[in-house]
């Protein structure tokens, strides 16, 4: 845990290498690439000698583990040596929650108690921690929970320095999200995995983009420039899609529309 | 002696002093855009004694840089001769494209800027034509140019990067503009600078 990923490149690099406190979200539409995002942000760093705790449902659990063993990790020696650790989140909601709400005690309780013990007196030369807590309870209705429970994560995630991952299930082709969830989610977070395939996406949003607003120039580039942006690390494919919809509204669904259907 | 000062000339219309660690950026959509910035940009750095270096490429290769210099009164040959211009094609200027991707290329400026001032040059001015990027090279050289952005910062090192449109979509613009210091645009007659507004 290392790098200053100040703007990463591909998920892939940013995931092998997270620096310390840093609180990445994975934005998915597939259960495949929560498996396989989440094998490689957990093989990294028990490559690396670091701990791993993973906080999902029992079927993604099921599937980084097939992932892990895919790569080679011996995942019950991991956790036979105390440096891996998998929880259900049904049983973490309930641990956290207080009136429906996330209560900072019982979640600093929590959190301190599993990242100390995944830190085992200094046995490890870092932490990561995978969770999917807020996704469970966005999809049960409960987004203002979901959200109150990502500043509670950030602020253990910082606290402790350990690099935490949190996958979210959303649909960046919904353009109500941009105005709700997909933003604040993203806002909640240091660095944003918006997609699978980057190259893809970009070329789908450069394309969507060209035949709807034309090049980027002119009044579009001093726009852009203007444009505050969002207050974390996410690739440009994507910040172009928010700076649409804030600055050019009545542009945004044609060129969402065309970026889903190229994508 | 003076303190030499920390702003020099853009040789730009409409854009006067530029401070020296500037890291700049243009979007051009052909040559004779392209030359109507380098052309001037590089006169006015060899008017106020900068080392200039100019990496070319197309569609402005070296020898039709040099022709658009002479044509704007610089005496090419002169400079070629005394060393306060420098200018060659990308092609021979990076033999290996993965000298493109390290921290050596930065340090090998900070030793060009370190050796122009130890000539007596005032700094040096350097500029490169960014059209040989491919889809699987572009993130590599947007490391590079984060690299510059931090490490010419303070220095007497002016510098201005031309990406043509033609090539760029909108994810590149945007990550072109948030790796440089500001952009120049030619909205009519003159220049100006825009700045990003970091978040």
């Amino acid at each position: 845990m290392r790098k200053d990923h100040s703007r990463h490149a591909s998920w892939q690099e940013l995931l092998a290498s997270p620096s310390a406190g840093s609180h990445i979200l994975q934005i998915y539409d597939n259960d495949d690439f929560v498996a396989s995002g989440v094998a490689h942000f957990a093989a990294e760093g028990l490559l690396h000698g670091e701990a791993v705790i993973l906080t999902g449902t029992e079927a993604h659990l099921r599937a980084v583990r097939r992932e892990l063993l895919a790569k080679d990790i011996d995942y019950e020696a991991a956790v036979g040596r105390g440096q891996l650790s998998a929880h259900d989140v049904r049983r973490n909601a309930e641990a956290v929650l207080r009136d429906g709400m996330p209560d900072a005690a019982r979640f600093e309780a929590m959190s301190t108690a599993a990242l100390e013990k995944a830190r085992a007196r200094g046995r490890f030369s870092g932490m990561r921690w995978w969770g999917e807590t807020s996704n469970f309870l966005l999809q049960r209705g409960h987004p203002r929970a979901a959200l109150a429970l990502e500043d509670l994560g950030a602020a253990a995630a910082h606290r402790h320095g350990a690099a935490m991952l949190c996958s979210f299930l959303l649909d960046r082709f919904d353009p109500l999200a941009y105005d709700g969830i997909l933003k604040q989610a993203c806002c909640k977070h240091s660095h944003v995995i918006p997609a699978d395939d980057y190259v893809r996406f970009r070329l789908a949003v450069n394309r969507a983009i060209a035949e709807i607003l034309g090049e980027i120039k002119g009044p579009l580039l001093q726009s852009l420039l203007s444009w505050k942006g969002l207050a974390c690390d996410l690739p440009s494919s994507q910040a172009l899609l928010f700076w649409i919809r804030e600055t050019l509204p009545e542009q945004f669904n044609p060129v969402l529309a065309r970026v889903k259907a190229y994508a | 002696m003076a303190t030499p000062s920390n702003l020099t000339d853009c040789g730009l219309p409409g854009i006067r002093n530029i401070p020296y660690g500037v890291h700049m950026c243009h979007f051009y959509r052909d040559r004779d855009e392209l030359a109507a910035v380098l052309v001037p940009y590089f006169a006015a750095g060899l008017r106020n004694r900068e080392r200039c270096i100019w990496i070319a490429a197309a569609p402005l290769d070296a020898a039709a840089a040099k022709l658009a210099l002479a044509r704007a009164g610089v005496d090419v040959d002169a400079a070629l001769g005394d060393g306060s211009l420098v200018l060659r094609d990308f092609s021979e200027w990076y033999a290996d494209g993965e000298n493109l991707i390290g921290a050596a290329v930065v340090d090998f400026w900070l030793a060009e800027e370190a050796r122009a001032l130890a000539d007596g040059y005032a700094g040096i001015r350097i500029s490169g034509n960014v059209s040989f990027l491919t889809p699987e090279t572009w993130s590599v050289f947007m490391e590079y140019e984060d690299r510059v952005q931090k490490a010419f910062s303070g220095r007497r090192i002016v510098t201005l990067c031309t990406y043509p449109f033609d090539g760029c979509g909108a994810a590149n613009v945007l990550d072109v503009v948030n790796r440089h210091s500001c952009t120049l645009e030619h909205p009519d007659e003159g220049w100006q600078i825009l700045t990003r507004i970091p978040a």
